[in-house]
Protein backbone atom coordinates (compact mmCIF):
# COMPACT_ATOMS: atom_id res chain seq x y z
CA UNK A 1 0.00 0.00 0.00
CA UNK A 2 2.73 2.49 1.00
CA UNK A 3 4.80 1.55 -2.05
CA UNK A 4 1.73 2.13 -4.27
CA UNK A 5 1.24 5.58 -2.75
CA UNK A 6 4.94 6.39 -3.23
CA UNK A 7 4.65 5.33 -6.89
CA UNK A 8 1.50 7.44 -7.30
CA UNK A 9 3.27 10.46 -5.79
CA UNK A 10 6.24 9.90 -8.14
CA UNK A 11 3.93 9.71 -11.16
CA UNK A 12 2.02 12.86 -10.15
CA UNK A 13 5.21 14.84 -9.52
CA UNK A 14 6.60 13.58 -12.84
CA UNK A 15 3.44 14.66 -14.69
CA UNK A 16 3.44 18.15 -13.15
CA UNK A 17 7.20 18.56 -13.75
CA UNK A 18 6.85 17.40 -17.37
CA UNK A 19 4.08 19.93 -17.99
CA UNK A 20 5.88 22.84 -16.29
CA UNK A 21 9.29 22.16 -17.90
CA UNK A 22 7.61 21.53 -21.26
CA UNK A 23 5.85 24.90 -21.21
CA UNK A 24 9.07 26.65 -20.14
CA UNK A 25 11.16 25.02 -22.87
CA UNK A 26 8.62 25.81 -25.62
CA UNK A 27 9.32 29.49 -25.15
CA UNK A 28 13.12 29.07 -25.15
CA UNK A 29 13.84 27.20 -28.44
CA UNK A 30 15.62 24.19 -26.92
CA UNK A 31 18.69 22.43 -28.27
CA UNK A 32 19.41 18.76 -27.75
CA UNK A 33 23.14 18.41 -28.51
CA UNK A 34 25.57 16.76 -26.10
CA UNK A 35 23.03 14.78 -24.06
CA UNK A 36 23.91 11.38 -25.50
CA UNK A 37 26.69 11.84 -28.08
CA UNK A 38 26.53 8.23 -29.29
CA UNK A 39 23.07 8.91 -30.75
CA UNK A 40 24.36 12.05 -32.48
CA UNK A 41 26.93 10.00 -34.39
CA UNK A 42 24.43 7.46 -35.70
CA UNK A 43 22.98 9.66 -38.44
CA UNK A 44 26.50 10.26 -39.86
CA UNK A 45 26.77 6.54 -40.49
CA UNK A 46 24.07 6.77 -43.18
CA UNK A 47 26.32 8.81 -45.47
CA UNK A 48 29.37 6.68 -44.70
CA UNK A 49 27.75 3.33 -45.51
CA UNK A 50 26.03 4.83 -48.56
CA UNK A 51 29.47 5.78 -49.94
CA UNK A 52 30.72 2.25 -49.27
CA UNK A 53 27.68 0.71 -50.95
CA UNK A 54 26.84 -1.07 -47.71
CA UNK A 55 23.87 -1.04 -45.32
CA UNK A 56 23.24 -0.49 -41.63
CA UNK A 57 22.01 -3.35 -39.48
CA UNK A 58 19.95 -2.23 -36.50
CA UNK A 59 19.43 -4.96 -33.90
CA UNK A 60 16.64 -3.93 -31.54
CA UNK A 61 16.61 -7.01 -29.32
CA UNK A 62 13.73 -8.90 -27.82
CA UNK A 63 12.13 -6.24 -25.60
CA UNK A 64 8.47 -6.36 -26.57
CA UNK A 65 5.65 -3.95 -25.77
CA UNK A 66 3.95 -6.50 -23.53
CA UNK A 67 6.89 -7.00 -21.18
CA UNK A 68 8.95 -4.83 -18.87
CA UNK A 69 11.46 -3.93 -21.60
CA UNK A 70 8.89 -2.35 -23.92
CA UNK A 71 9.70 1.25 -23.07
CA UNK A 72 13.44 0.61 -23.39
CA UNK A 73 12.83 -0.57 -26.95
CA UNK A 74 10.63 2.47 -27.68
CA UNK A 75 13.34 4.79 -26.31
CA UNK A 76 15.90 3.05 -28.53
CA UNK A 77 13.66 3.57 -31.57
CA UNK A 78 13.22 7.26 -30.71
CA UNK A 79 17.01 7.62 -30.61
CA UNK A 80 17.14 6.06 -34.06
CA UNK A 81 14.54 8.40 -35.58
CA UNK A 82 17.13 10.70 -37.19
CA UNK A 83 18.86 7.69 -38.72
CA UNK A 84 15.63 6.27 -40.18
CA UNK A 85 14.62 9.64 -41.64
CA UNK A 86 18.01 10.23 -43.20
CA UNK A 87 18.06 6.66 -44.53
CA UNK A 88 14.68 7.24 -46.14
CA UNK A 89 15.90 10.50 -47.68
CA UNK A 90 19.06 8.90 -49.12
CA UNK A 91 17.22 5.69 -50.02
CA UNK A 92 19.74 3.61 -48.11
CA UNK A 93 17.32 1.92 -45.72
CA UNK A 94 18.68 0.04 -42.72
CA UNK A 95 17.97 -3.65 -42.10
CA UNK A 96 16.17 -3.77 -38.78
CA UNK A 97 15.86 -7.03 -36.86
CA UNK A 98 13.67 -7.63 -33.83
CA UNK A 99 13.05 -10.60 -31.56
CA UNK A 100 9.53 -9.62 -30.59
CA UNK A 101 6.44 -9.35 -32.82
CA UNK A 102 5.06 -6.19 -31.19
CA UNK A 103 8.42 -4.46 -31.53
CA UNK A 104 8.51 -5.61 -35.16
CA UNK A 105 5.25 -3.74 -35.82
CA UNK A 106 6.42 -0.53 -34.10
CA UNK A 107 9.77 -0.55 -35.94
CA UNK A 108 8.07 -1.24 -39.27
CA UNK A 109 5.67 1.63 -38.58
CA UNK A 110 8.53 4.02 -37.78
CA UNK A 111 10.43 3.22 -40.96
CA UNK A 112 7.27 3.40 -43.06
CA UNK A 113 6.40 6.81 -41.53
CA UNK A 114 9.89 8.11 -42.31
CA UNK A 115 9.26 7.31 -45.99
CA UNK A 116 5.70 8.70 -45.83
CA UNK A 117 6.87 12.04 -44.38
CA UNK A 118 9.15 12.45 -47.38
CA UNK A 119 6.32 11.54 -49.77
CA UNK A 120 8.36 8.54 -50.87
CA UNK A 121 6.17 5.70 -49.59
CA UNK A 122 6.26 3.99 -53.00
CA UNK A 123 9.90 3.07 -52.43
CA UNK A 124 9.32 1.52 -49.03
CA UNK A 125 9.99 -2.23 -49.02
CA UNK A 126 8.17 -4.27 -46.39
CA UNK A 127 11.02 -6.75 -45.80
CA UNK A 128 13.37 -4.14 -44.32
CA UNK A 129 12.19 -4.84 -40.78
CA UNK A 130 12.45 -8.50 -39.89
CA UNK A 131 11.23 -10.61 -37.04
CA UNK A 132 13.88 -13.29 -36.63
CA UNK A 133 13.14 -15.51 -33.61
CA UNK A 134 11.09 -15.46 -30.41
CA UNK A 135 13.78 -16.09 -27.76
CA UNK A 136 16.68 -13.66 -27.11
CA UNK A 137 19.43 -16.23 -27.74
CA UNK A 138 17.92 -17.50 -31.01
CA UNK A 139 17.21 -13.93 -32.06
CA UNK A 140 20.84 -12.90 -31.59
CA UNK A 141 22.11 -15.98 -33.44
CA UNK A 142 19.76 -15.39 -36.38
CA UNK A 143 20.40 -11.63 -36.50
CA UNK A 144 24.16 -12.27 -36.45
CA UNK A 145 23.88 -14.23 -39.70
CA UNK A 146 22.74 -11.01 -41.40
CA UNK A 147 26.33 -9.72 -41.15
CA UNK A 148 27.43 -12.55 -43.42
CA UNK A 149 24.42 -12.57 -45.76
CA UNK A 150 24.30 -8.85 -46.57
CA UNK A 151 26.87 -6.11 -47.15
CA UNK A 152 26.52 -4.59 -43.68
CA UNK A 153 28.89 -1.69 -42.96
CA UNK A 154 27.66 -0.69 -39.52
CA UNK A 155 25.87 -2.66 -36.84
CA UNK A 156 23.82 -0.86 -34.18
CA UNK A 157 22.83 -3.00 -31.18
CA UNK A 158 20.38 -0.95 -29.20
CA UNK A 159 17.62 -1.99 -26.81
CA UNK A 160 17.00 -4.69 -24.23
CA UNK A 161 20.01 -7.00 -24.43
CA UNK A 162 21.84 -9.35 -22.09
CA UNK A 163 24.79 -11.64 -22.82
CA UNK A 164 23.30 -12.73 -26.17
CA UNK A 165 24.58 -9.41 -27.58
CA UNK A 166 28.05 -10.99 -27.69
CA UNK A 167 26.93 -13.19 -30.62
CA UNK A 168 26.09 -10.02 -32.57
CA UNK A 169 29.23 -8.10 -31.60
CA UNK A 170 31.40 -11.11 -32.38
CA UNK A 171 29.93 -11.45 -35.89
CA UNK A 172 30.26 -7.71 -36.52
CA UNK A 173 33.90 -7.60 -35.35
CA UNK A 174 34.74 -10.65 -37.47
CA UNK A 175 33.36 -8.85 -40.53
CA UNK A 176 35.17 -5.61 -39.64
CA UNK A 177 31.99 -3.56 -39.25
CA UNK A 178 31.69 -0.37 -37.27
CA UNK A 179 29.79 -0.94 -34.04
CA UNK A 180 27.41 1.25 -32.04
CA UNK A 181 25.27 0.04 -29.20
CA UNK A 182 23.68 0.38 -25.85
CA UNK A 183 21.74 -1.50 -23.24
CA UNK A 184 20.04 -0.82 -19.94
CA UNK A 185 21.00 -3.98 -18.06
CA UNK A 186 24.35 -4.44 -16.34
CA UNK A 187 24.93 -7.77 -18.09
CA UNK A 188 24.16 -6.29 -21.50
CA UNK A 189 26.45 -3.32 -20.90
CA UNK A 190 29.33 -5.50 -19.70
CA UNK A 191 28.93 -7.59 -22.84
CA UNK A 192 28.89 -4.59 -25.18
CA UNK A 193 31.65 -2.67 -23.38
CA UNK A 194 34.48 -4.88 -24.58
CA UNK A 195 33.70 -4.48 -28.29
CA UNK A 196 32.15 -1.03 -28.53
CA UNK A 197 34.15 2.14 -27.93
CA UNK A 198 33.09 4.36 -25.04
CA UNK A 199 32.03 7.13 -27.45
CA UNK A 200 29.76 4.74 -29.33
CA UNK A 201 28.23 3.11 -26.25
CA UNK A 202 24.91 4.20 -24.76
CA UNK A 203 25.00 3.42 -21.05
CA UNK A 204 21.83 2.83 -19.00
CA UNK A 205 19.66 5.92 -18.65
CA UNK A 206 21.34 7.63 -21.65
CA UNK A 207 19.12 5.35 -23.74
CA UNK A 208 16.21 7.60 -22.75
CA UNK A 209 18.05 10.77 -23.84
CA UNK A 210 18.32 9.61 -27.46
CA UNK A 211 15.06 11.22 -28.58
CA UNK A 212 16.12 14.56 -27.06
CA UNK A 213 19.59 14.34 -28.62
CA UNK A 214 18.46 13.67 -32.17
CA UNK A 215 15.20 15.66 -32.35
CA UNK A 216 15.75 18.48 -29.82
CA UNK A 217 11.98 18.45 -29.18
CA UNK A 218 10.93 20.37 -26.08
CA UNK A 219 8.84 17.42 -24.81
CA UNK A 220 11.88 15.14 -24.75
CA UNK A 221 14.07 17.76 -23.07
CA UNK A 222 11.35 18.51 -20.52
CA UNK A 223 11.14 14.81 -19.73
CA UNK A 224 14.91 14.75 -19.04
CA UNK A 225 14.61 17.73 -16.69
CA UNK A 226 11.68 16.06 -14.90
CA UNK A 227 13.77 12.88 -14.66
CA UNK A 228 16.56 14.86 -12.97
CA UNK A 229 14.08 16.34 -10.50
CA UNK A 230 12.68 12.89 -9.67
CA UNK A 231 16.22 11.56 -9.24
CA UNK A 232 17.01 14.22 -6.64
CA UNK A 233 13.74 13.48 -4.84
CA UNK A 234 14.56 9.75 -4.76
CA UNK A 235 18.10 10.51 -3.51
CA UNK A 236 16.64 12.75 -0.79
CA UNK A 237 14.17 9.98 0.12
CA UNK A 238 17.00 7.43 0.40
CA UNK A 239 19.02 9.79 2.63
CA UNK A 240 16.02 10.50 4.88
CA UNK A 241 15.24 6.78 5.13
CA UNK A 242 18.89 6.00 5.96
CA UNK A 243 19.03 8.74 8.65
CA UNK A 244 15.71 7.56 10.11
CA UNK A 245 16.99 3.99 10.19
CA UNK A 246 20.21 5.11 11.94
CA UNK A 247 18.16 7.03 14.50
CA UNK A 248 16.04 3.92 15.12
CA UNK A 249 12.85 5.41 13.66
CA UNK A 250 10.36 3.63 11.41
CA UNK A 251 11.53 0.04 12.14
CA UNK B 1 -6.69 13.24 -38.19
CA UNK B 2 -8.10 9.67 -37.80
CA UNK B 3 -4.64 8.32 -38.63
CA UNK B 4 -3.27 9.57 -35.32
CA UNK B 5 -6.24 10.74 -33.22
CA UNK B 6 -8.03 7.41 -32.65
CA UNK B 7 -4.89 5.34 -31.82
CA UNK B 8 -3.66 8.13 -29.53
CA UNK B 9 -7.04 8.43 -27.76
CA UNK B 10 -7.18 4.66 -27.22
CA UNK B 11 -3.57 4.58 -25.96
CA UNK B 12 -4.13 7.50 -23.56
CA UNK B 13 -7.39 6.15 -22.09
CA UNK B 14 -6.10 2.57 -21.76
CA UNK B 15 -2.76 3.78 -20.36
CA UNK B 16 -4.47 5.89 -17.70
CA UNK B 17 -6.83 3.08 -16.70
CA UNK B 18 -4.04 0.50 -16.42
CA UNK B 19 -1.83 2.91 -14.45
CA UNK B 20 -4.65 3.83 -12.05
CA UNK B 21 -5.50 0.13 -11.69
CA UNK B 22 -1.95 -0.47 -10.47
CA UNK B 23 -1.70 2.57 -8.21
CA UNK B 24 -5.13 2.96 -6.63
CA UNK B 25 -6.66 0.27 -4.40
CA UNK B 26 -10.06 0.42 -6.17
CA UNK B 27 -11.42 -3.05 -7.13
CA UNK B 28 -13.21 -1.89 -10.30
CA UNK B 29 -10.02 -0.26 -11.63
CA UNK B 30 -8.06 -3.44 -10.88
CA UNK B 31 -10.61 -5.50 -12.79
CA UNK B 32 -10.51 -3.08 -15.77
CA UNK B 33 -6.72 -3.29 -15.72
CA UNK B 34 -6.78 -7.10 -15.84
CA UNK B 35 -9.22 -7.03 -18.78
CA UNK B 36 -7.19 -4.45 -20.72
CA UNK B 37 -3.96 -6.39 -20.19
CA UNK B 38 -5.73 -9.54 -21.40
CA UNK B 39 -6.91 -7.72 -24.53
CA UNK B 40 -3.36 -6.50 -25.10
CA UNK B 41 -2.13 -10.10 -24.93
CA UNK B 42 -4.69 -11.09 -27.59
CA UNK B 43 -3.48 -8.21 -29.78
CA UNK B 44 0.07 -9.46 -29.15
CA UNK B 45 -0.96 -12.83 -30.59
CA UNK B 46 -2.14 -11.05 -33.76
CA UNK B 47 1.19 -9.22 -33.87
CA UNK B 48 2.87 -12.64 -33.78
CA UNK B 49 0.82 -13.75 -36.79
CA UNK B 50 1.82 -10.61 -38.70
CA UNK B 51 5.47 -11.14 -37.76
CA UNK B 52 5.37 -14.75 -38.99
CA UNK B 53 3.69 -13.48 -42.15
CA UNK B 54 6.69 -11.22 -42.66
CA UNK B 55 9.06 -14.17 -42.13
CA UNK B 56 7.19 -16.08 -44.84
CA UNK B 57 7.24 -13.05 -47.15
CA UNK B 58 11.04 -12.81 -46.84
CA UNK B 59 11.80 -16.54 -47.12
CA UNK B 60 9.20 -17.97 -49.53
CA UNK B 61 10.56 -16.18 -52.65
CA UNK B 62 14.06 -17.39 -51.79
CA UNK B 63 13.01 -21.04 -52.10
CA UNK B 64 11.95 -20.52 -55.69
CA UNK B 65 15.07 -18.54 -56.71
CA UNK B 66 17.37 -21.02 -58.46
CA UNK B 67 20.61 -19.14 -57.76
CA UNK B 68 19.77 -18.14 -54.20
CA UNK B 69 22.38 -18.91 -51.52
CA UNK B 70 19.60 -19.01 -48.95
CA UNK B 71 17.51 -21.69 -50.65
CA UNK B 72 18.33 -24.47 -48.18
CA UNK B 73 18.06 -22.26 -45.08
CA UNK B 74 14.75 -20.80 -46.19
CA UNK B 75 13.34 -24.23 -47.08
CA UNK B 76 14.36 -25.53 -43.65
CA UNK B 77 12.79 -22.54 -41.91
CA UNK B 78 9.52 -22.75 -43.81
CA UNK B 79 9.40 -26.54 -43.42
CA UNK B 80 9.95 -26.40 -39.67
CA UNK B 81 7.35 -23.63 -39.30
CA UNK B 82 4.75 -25.67 -41.22
CA UNK B 83 5.49 -28.85 -39.24
CA UNK B 84 5.36 -26.95 -35.91
CA UNK B 85 2.06 -25.34 -36.87
CA UNK B 86 0.54 -28.68 -37.91
CA UNK B 87 1.70 -30.34 -34.69
CA UNK B 88 0.41 -27.53 -32.48
CA UNK B 89 -2.94 -27.52 -34.32
CA UNK B 90 -3.37 -31.30 -34.13
CA UNK B 91 -1.85 -32.05 -30.68
CA UNK B 92 -1.89 -28.69 -28.89
CA UNK B 93 1.19 -27.12 -27.25
CA UNK B 94 1.34 -29.90 -24.63
CA UNK B 95 1.29 -32.77 -27.17
CA UNK B 96 3.86 -35.57 -26.87
CA UNK B 97 5.57 -34.86 -30.20
CA UNK B 98 5.61 -31.09 -29.62
CA UNK B 99 7.20 -31.60 -26.20
CA UNK B 100 9.71 -34.04 -27.66
CA UNK B 101 10.76 -31.44 -30.27
CA UNK B 102 11.05 -28.75 -27.58
CA UNK B 103 13.12 -31.01 -25.29
CA UNK B 104 15.36 -32.58 -27.92
CA UNK B 105 15.83 -29.73 -30.42
CA UNK B 106 14.99 -26.29 -29.04
CA UNK B 107 16.35 -26.56 -25.48
CA UNK B 108 19.69 -28.20 -26.48
CA UNK B 109 20.02 -25.66 -29.33
CA UNK B 110 19.56 -22.71 -27.00
CA UNK B 111 21.89 -24.26 -24.43
CA UNK B 112 24.56 -24.63 -27.09
CA UNK B 113 24.16 -20.97 -28.04
CA UNK B 114 24.40 -19.96 -24.37
CA UNK B 115 27.62 -21.96 -24.09
CA UNK B 116 28.86 -20.24 -27.24
CA UNK B 117 28.41 -16.83 -25.60
CA UNK B 118 30.98 -17.86 -22.99
CA UNK B 119 33.50 -18.30 -25.81
CA UNK B 120 32.54 -15.06 -27.56
CA UNK B 121 32.78 -13.15 -24.25
CA UNK B 122 36.29 -14.47 -23.56
CA UNK B 123 37.31 -13.56 -27.11
CA UNK B 124 35.93 -10.02 -26.78
CA UNK B 125 37.77 -9.65 -23.46
CA UNK B 126 41.00 -10.58 -25.22
CA UNK B 127 40.23 -8.15 -28.05
CA UNK B 128 39.66 -5.41 -25.49
CA UNK B 129 43.18 -5.87 -24.11
CA UNK B 130 44.61 -5.66 -27.61
CA UNK B 131 42.59 -2.81 -29.11
CA UNK B 132 41.77 -0.39 -26.28
CA UNK B 133 44.74 -0.04 -23.95
CA UNK B 134 43.17 2.31 -21.48
CA UNK B 135 42.83 2.50 -17.71
CA UNK B 136 39.07 1.77 -17.94
CA UNK B 137 39.72 -1.38 -19.97
CA UNK B 138 42.34 -2.51 -17.42
CA UNK B 139 39.88 -1.99 -14.53
CA UNK B 140 37.15 -3.84 -16.46
CA UNK B 141 39.40 -6.84 -17.12
CA UNK B 142 40.80 -6.82 -13.56
CA UNK B 143 37.32 -6.87 -11.97
CA UNK B 144 36.14 -9.60 -14.36
CA UNK B 145 39.21 -11.73 -13.60
CA UNK B 146 38.74 -11.15 -9.86
CA UNK B 147 35.12 -12.27 -10.05
CA UNK B 148 36.04 -15.39 -12.00
CA UNK B 149 38.80 -16.19 -9.50
CA UNK B 150 36.42 -15.73 -6.56
CA UNK B 151 33.70 -17.82 -8.22
CA UNK B 152 35.99 -20.86 -8.08
CA UNK B 153 37.80 -20.56 -4.73
CA UNK B 154 40.76 -22.89 -5.19
CA UNK B 155 42.88 -21.34 -2.43
CA UNK B 156 42.55 -18.84 0.44
CA UNK B 157 38.74 -19.15 0.85
CA UNK B 158 38.66 -16.78 3.88
CA UNK B 159 40.57 -14.02 2.07
CA UNK B 160 38.43 -14.47 -1.03
CA UNK B 161 35.27 -14.22 1.06
CA UNK B 162 36.34 -10.80 2.37
CA UNK B 163 37.24 -9.62 -1.14
CA UNK B 164 33.89 -10.95 -2.42
CA UNK B 165 32.01 -8.93 0.20
CA UNK B 166 33.85 -5.76 -0.87
CA UNK B 167 33.32 -6.41 -4.59
CA UNK B 168 29.65 -7.31 -4.03
CA UNK B 169 29.02 -4.08 -2.11
CA UNK B 170 30.60 -1.99 -4.89
CA UNK B 171 28.81 -3.93 -7.65
CA UNK B 172 25.42 -3.75 -5.90
CA UNK B 173 25.79 0.00 -5.40
CA UNK B 174 26.67 0.50 -9.05
CA UNK B 175 23.81 -1.72 -10.24
CA UNK B 176 21.31 0.15 -8.06
CA UNK B 177 22.51 3.49 -9.45
CA UNK B 178 22.16 2.18 -12.99
CA UNK B 179 18.73 0.74 -12.24
CA UNK B 180 17.51 3.96 -10.64
CA UNK B 181 18.36 6.00 -13.75
CA UNK B 182 16.79 3.41 -16.06
CA UNK B 183 13.59 3.18 -14.01
CA UNK B 184 13.18 6.96 -13.99
CA UNK B 185 13.76 7.00 -17.75
CA UNK B 186 11.10 4.32 -18.18
CA UNK B 187 8.67 6.27 -15.97
CA UNK B 188 9.10 9.46 -18.00
CA UNK B 189 8.89 7.65 -21.37
CA UNK B 190 5.69 5.94 -20.19
CA UNK B 191 4.24 9.23 -18.95
CA UNK B 192 4.93 10.91 -22.30
CA UNK B 193 2.97 8.15 -24.06
CA UNK B 194 0.11 8.17 -21.53
CA UNK B 195 -0.18 11.95 -21.80
CA UNK B 196 -0.27 11.70 -25.60
CA UNK B 197 2.93 13.77 -26.04
CA UNK B 198 4.66 10.84 -27.69
CA UNK B 199 2.92 8.61 -30.24
CA UNK B 200 5.17 5.70 -31.23
CA UNK B 201 2.05 3.72 -32.28
CA UNK B 202 0.98 6.31 -34.86
CA UNK B 203 4.28 7.73 -36.03
CA UNK B 204 4.43 10.82 -33.80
Amino acid sequence: MSSQLAALALVLIGTVALTVYGMGLRRKKPRGGGLAPAFGGLANEVGRVAEEGATIHVALGSGGLLDENGLTSIAALQGLSALTELSAAYETPPSITTGDPTLFLIADNQLRDAYARLGNLRNYKSGLVRYTAPSPMLYAAMAATLCFDEPVGTTIILGAFDQEASLLTSAAVTKGEKLFGGATSAVGLATLYSDIGEDQLVVGEKMFAGGAEVTGRSAFLASLSAEDLLRWLVVAGILVAACASLAGLGG
Amino acid sequence: MFRWFIPTAIAVVCGFLVLLGYLLPVPILASIRVDLVRWATVLGAFALLLAYGSVLRVHLPRIFQKQSRHRVASSLLIGSAVVSLLLVLTQGPGGALVQAIVKSVLIPGESALLALTAVTLVLSGMRLLRTRRHINSAVFIAVTALYLFIAVPIAFPRVLEVILQFVDAAATGGMRGLLLGVVLGIVMTGLRIILGIDRPHSGG
